[in-house]
């Protein structure tokens, strides 16, 4: 793996996961995966080892929820809804995130 | 937070669907490849090279798996298994060490469960009520002397009738009764109550009624309430028992239920100590003449429920107003008016003297197993030494720091727990013998077993004793250096190992002091009070409560028939009556006034009365019987016949009215002037009538040979209660209708009467010698264990010519320096501590020089001792031997 095509920080994983399932409904986890790795043009590779430990983690927390479902090549797998609380924590995590971005952006510009 | 706890929920739930999750995630990665090859598929890949870059992209798949059983804690559980596998392993190997730890530790934690299984009865366990919370004691508070005393039922009426605060009020006063069953008599502990009585504590019958409150008004029949151990016993559990009549002491009542089974009544007064310390089985209502409202006299207890949410300072202030109220409106009998009033707390008034020392010996009994811990904790150090070189393989093969010293923690927990079970087991099975030795004038210890309280606590302390002997030895041991652990042979020790043992060894040393320095002075307070000169004679006397049919009118009373039959036995020195029964504390007394009573004018100084006279009525043999020395004049002569016609003094009332005079031919009025003048013939020596504890009381000693309700005494030529059945067919001989009530010598009164002292004063006592002995095996073993490590040092030094003298002089030197920097800092702590003890001693302070010098040395000479036994031992190992054993 290069280094450009690096691991994603804990927090920001959250981050992505739950925008993605908040923009594009439920999916399962190869499609959470694939479409972040889509969104980021190839910069961000999700291992499952990776993916599915996050999963499990935002599941735990009650962000997000699993359902069985049919999968496109019609197979049974678990689909992930997003939660009311997940949204809640979205919409937080995203605040403090571009708070963040806009602080760090302030320094390296050098005030 | 809120997402944690809600994770920890989850794993919680998920636990048994282990396996359901496990081939969930199974199917879900094997899915995640199979989109994976089936994408490298479309972009032209043959299957081969498609599935096998689907791998490659996807990474190991165990470790997937391995990341997300992390993620949902079964690896915690895992791992917790394996650490129980290893530990149960360890203990199983060394058997020794594990025997010695877990008896160590049973010994401290069974101990510490003995002990609050007490506590729990007595302090902890709500009082048997419903919301005994708002159940409160009153009394009349004397104004001039602010003493308390019990109530008249003019008070209690009129308190009753305007408290508004008050939910209800119920007056009650302890007695007993004579019940005859088949020709046979006997005393039966019972009260006599108000009508309010049981609807006030919220009790119902098990059969029938209980006393109500129409039962308290004129004309209504009198009425009695059977507890249920009455019923089963002597009625034989009879359903038609109820409505019927009971005789009791010539009185009939009506019998109108029985109480509930679990009915233990804890009120002041209740347990009737003349009887034997016995709970009432008869309750009957109030009679008409003590429910007169012109008698002064004040002997019912009142206890009221106050309303919900009505504050305790504002009771006591509408009680105040109650009672200022009544004394300007004047109207009660004499005397009773001019009282004030008293609110105490049932709870504080039932439990408030026995609080301190409960907490005394949970104190101690907590020492103890602090020592024990630290003992142990010294086990485990040494232990874990010896296994860094496992310790270190295991961390190179991977096993992180928490790993480590969870599986030490678990070890130590093992151990904590199984001693707790043993020490809580034999707890469980010998709750009996404990409730047995606790004094039963400790409240509500006929209470006491092993509830689900004592389970918690004992599960509880074995959980912090595991963490707190096991944590630091833990820690130490996991403080891996790797490299130098694995290269270090033991030989060196260590310098910091060496602080933490002489931390343990000052800290064991500390505190078998406290425990010692206690004990000590609880001892020395209790022999000091076994010790007391009572001043009258201890031994040989016997004490018989009589109730004698009255003489009838113009005949003699057969007390004097009942003396001389008894002087005349063989084995009897002499014989006399007294009114009521010394060093029970209920001789009665009343206040002598002292102004227009002297001939001439009180003494400068002396106010209107003197408080709290003894009035003893005694026959003439009183002084000689009880070895009371008769200091001036002389004592009564038998010739003199009844009535009071002459007076004895004791010696500090002597003193009190007439100081620096001489008091015979003194004279005095009883009552007011219109009684005859009376002579006072001796002075008597002081004597501590009302117990050993209570200081000698004043005295006036009246001639009165007559009563039926009295004392008998008699000293025997030899202590032996051969005579007893002798003596008790002489008075039935006499007086075939008599009732003996009970037969005591005065060596056991006075011996019952420190039954609480001399309790605390043992238990703390044997804590305090298994402290030591604990603290003497710890400083043992520290001691041998450090030897031990410098074996190679003193190897070398007997090789180069050492005598074993200065060998186990250097040994010593350096144990004796932790050992007095232990011994002064448990003597800071005891002289902290024992402020605490202060209202349990008697006779010396709380931080007694002398005291505290012997149990220093004491410890000091322990210490050394033990201390003693392995640098003796090192010294005379062979060198070549310990050089070789490397």
């Amino acid at each position: 793996m290069t280094q450009s095509k690096s691991e994603v920080l804990q927090g920001t994983l959250d981050l992505l996961v739950l925008k993605t399932l908040e923009s594009l409904g439920p999916m399962h986890g190869w499609g959470v995966a694939r479409r972040i790795q889509q969104v980021s043009e190839d910069a961000l590779q999700l291992s499952q080892g990776t993916i599915y430990p996050a999963l499990l983690r935002l599941e735990q927390r009650g962000w997000i929820s699993p359902e069985w479902g049919t999968s496109e090549n019609n197979r049974k797998v678990r689909f992930y809804t997003i939660t009311k609380a997940g949204r809640r924590q979205l919409r937080e995590e995203t605040e403090s995130w571009e708070r963040m971005m806009a602080i760090i952006n302030r320094v390296l510009e050098g005030a | 937070m809120l997402a944690s706890i809600r994770a920890f929920f989850w794993r919680i739930l998920h636990l048994n669907g282990l396996k359901k999750s496990e081939a969930m995630l199974d199917g879900e990665l094997e899915f995640h490849l199979q989109m994976e090859t089936e994408q490298n598929l479309r972009q032209g890949m043959n299957h081969v090279e498609a599935r096998r870059r689907a791998l490659i992209a996807i990474g190991g798949m165990e470790q997937t798996k391995e990341a997300c059983r992390e993620m949902r804690g079964i690896r915690f559980l895992d791992e917790f298994q394996q650490d129980m596998r290893y530990a149960g392993r360890m203990l199983r190997r060394n058997p020794g060490f594990t025997f010695v730890t877990i008896l160590t530790l049973a010994l401290g934690i069974g101990a510490n469960a003995a002990v609050f299984s007490v506590v729990n009865a007595v302090l902890l366990r709500p009082l048997p009520y419903e919301n005994p919370g708002s159940l409160v004691m009153i009394y009349q508070k004397d104004l001039k002397r602010g003493t308390t005393q019990n109530v008249s039922y003019f008070n209690f009426y009129n308190w009753r009738a305007t408290g508004r605060d008050f939910e209800d009020m119920a007056a009650y006063s302890p007695g007993s009764f004579v019940y005859e069953q088949s020709g046979a008599k006997e005393i039966i502990p019972g009260a006599s109550i108000s009508g309010t009585f049981f609807s006030t504590l919220s009790i119902h019958a098990a059969r029938g009624r209980t006393i109500l409150a129409s039962d308290e008004k004129s004309g209504a029949p009198p009425v009695a309430v059977i507890s249920d151990r009455f019923w089963r016993e002597r009625l034989g559990s009879d359903p038609s028992a109820i409505g019927r009549d009971l005789e009791l002491g010539g009185k009939r009542y009506t019998i109108a239920g029985v109480l509930p089974r679990d009915f233990r009544p804890v009120l002041p007064g209740l347990l009737n100590r003349e009887l034997g310390v016995d709970l009432p089985q008869l309750w009957v209502s109030l009679s008409p003449e003590r429910r007169s409202l012109t008698d002064a006299t004040s002997w019912l207890r009142v206890v009221g429920r106050t309303r919900p949410g009505v504050h305790f300072d504002r009771v006591r202030a509408e009680m105040d107003s109650i009672a200022t109220r009544l004394a300007e409106e004047n109207r009660g009998p004499f005397g009773v008016a001019k009282s004030g009033v008293t609110v105490v707390p049932l709870r504080e008034e039932i439990l408030g003297k026995v609080e301190d020392p409960m907490k005394l010996l949970l104190g101690a009994v907590g020492l103890v197993l602090l020592i024990a811990c630290a003992n142990v904790a010294n086990l485990f150090f040494a232990r874990a030494l010896g296994r860094e070189k496992e310790f270190a393989v295991r961390a190179l093969a991977g096993a992180n720091r928490m790993r480590l010293l969870r599986q030490q923690l678990t070890e130590s927990g093992l151990l904590a727990l199984i001693a707790g079970g043993i020490g809580f087991a034999v707890v469980r099975w010998g709750i009996d013998l404990i409730a047995a030795a606790c004094p039963r004038t400790i409240p509500r210890t006929d209470e006491i077993n092993v509830d689900i309280r004592v389970f918690a606590f004992a599960l509880v302390l074995s959980v912090l004793t595991g963490i707190l002997f096991g944590l630091a030895p833990a820690i130490r041991a996991t403080r891996l250096d790797l490299n130098s652990a694995l290269k270090r042979a033991y030989a060196d020790g260590g310098k910091p190992r060496s602080l933490y043992r002489s931390a343990l060894m000052v800290s064991e040393l500390s505190l078998a002091l406290v425990l010692a320095a206690g004990a000590g002075l609880l001892i020395n307070s209790f022999v000091r009070l076994m010790t007391i000169d009572p001043g009258f004679q201890r031994k040989n006397l016997l004490i018989f409560q009589l109730s004698l049919s009255p003489g009838s009118e113009g005949q003699a009373s057969p007390v004097q028939d009942v003396l001389r039959q008894i002087n005349a036995l063989p084995g009897v020195v002499s014989s006399c009556t007294v009114g009521s029964l010394p060093l029970t504390g209920e001789a009665g007394w009343s206040s002598l006034r002292t102004k227009g009573l002297l001939e001439q004018a009180p003494p400068v100084g002396l106010g209107d009365t003197i408080d709290e006279v003894d009035n003893a009525r005694v026959s003439s043999g009183y002084f000689r019987t009880m070895g009371i020395p008769i200091l001036r004049g002389r004592t009564f002569t038998e010739a003199q016949g009844d009535g009071a016609s002459e007076l004895i003094v004791s010696e500090s009332l002597a003193h009190l009215l007439w100081p620096g005079e001489e008091p015979i031919g003194k004279r005095l009025h009883l009552g007011d002037r219109s009684h005859p003048w009376i002579p006072v013939v001796g002075v008597a020596r002081d004597v501590r009538q009302h117990g050993l504890q209570q200081a000698p009381r004043l005295t006036l000693y009246k001639l009165h040979q007559g009563g039926s309700y009295l004392s008998l005494i008699v000293q025997v030529r030899s202590d032996s209660t051969k005579l007893i059945p002798e003596i008790r067919s002489r008075i039935l001989s006499v007086d075939k209708t008599a009732l003996i009530r009970r037969t005591q010598r005065v060596e056991d009164i006075l011996w019952d009467s420190v039954d609480q002292p001399r309790f605390y004063s043992m238990l703390v006592g044997i804590f305090a010698v298994l402290g030591t002995l604990l603290a003497a095996v710890g400083v043992y073993g520290i001691v041998s264990f450090s030897v031990g490590l410098r074996r190679r040092e003193i190897g070398i030094r007997v090789a180069l010519g050492a005598r074993p003298r200065e060998l186990v002089r250097m040994v010593l030197s350096q144990l004796m320096k932790s050992a007095a920097f232990g011994l002064c800092a448990g003597l800071l702590l005891s002289l902290i501590f024992t402020r605490f003890l202060a209202s349990l001693l008697f006779g010396i302070g709380p931080q007694d020089t002398p005291t505290l010098i012997v149990v220093t040395t004491v410890m000091a000479l322990v210490s050394a001792l033990s201390g003693f036994l392995p640098a003796v031992r090192a010294a005379k190992a062979d060198p070549i031997e310990s050089l070789r054993s490397e």
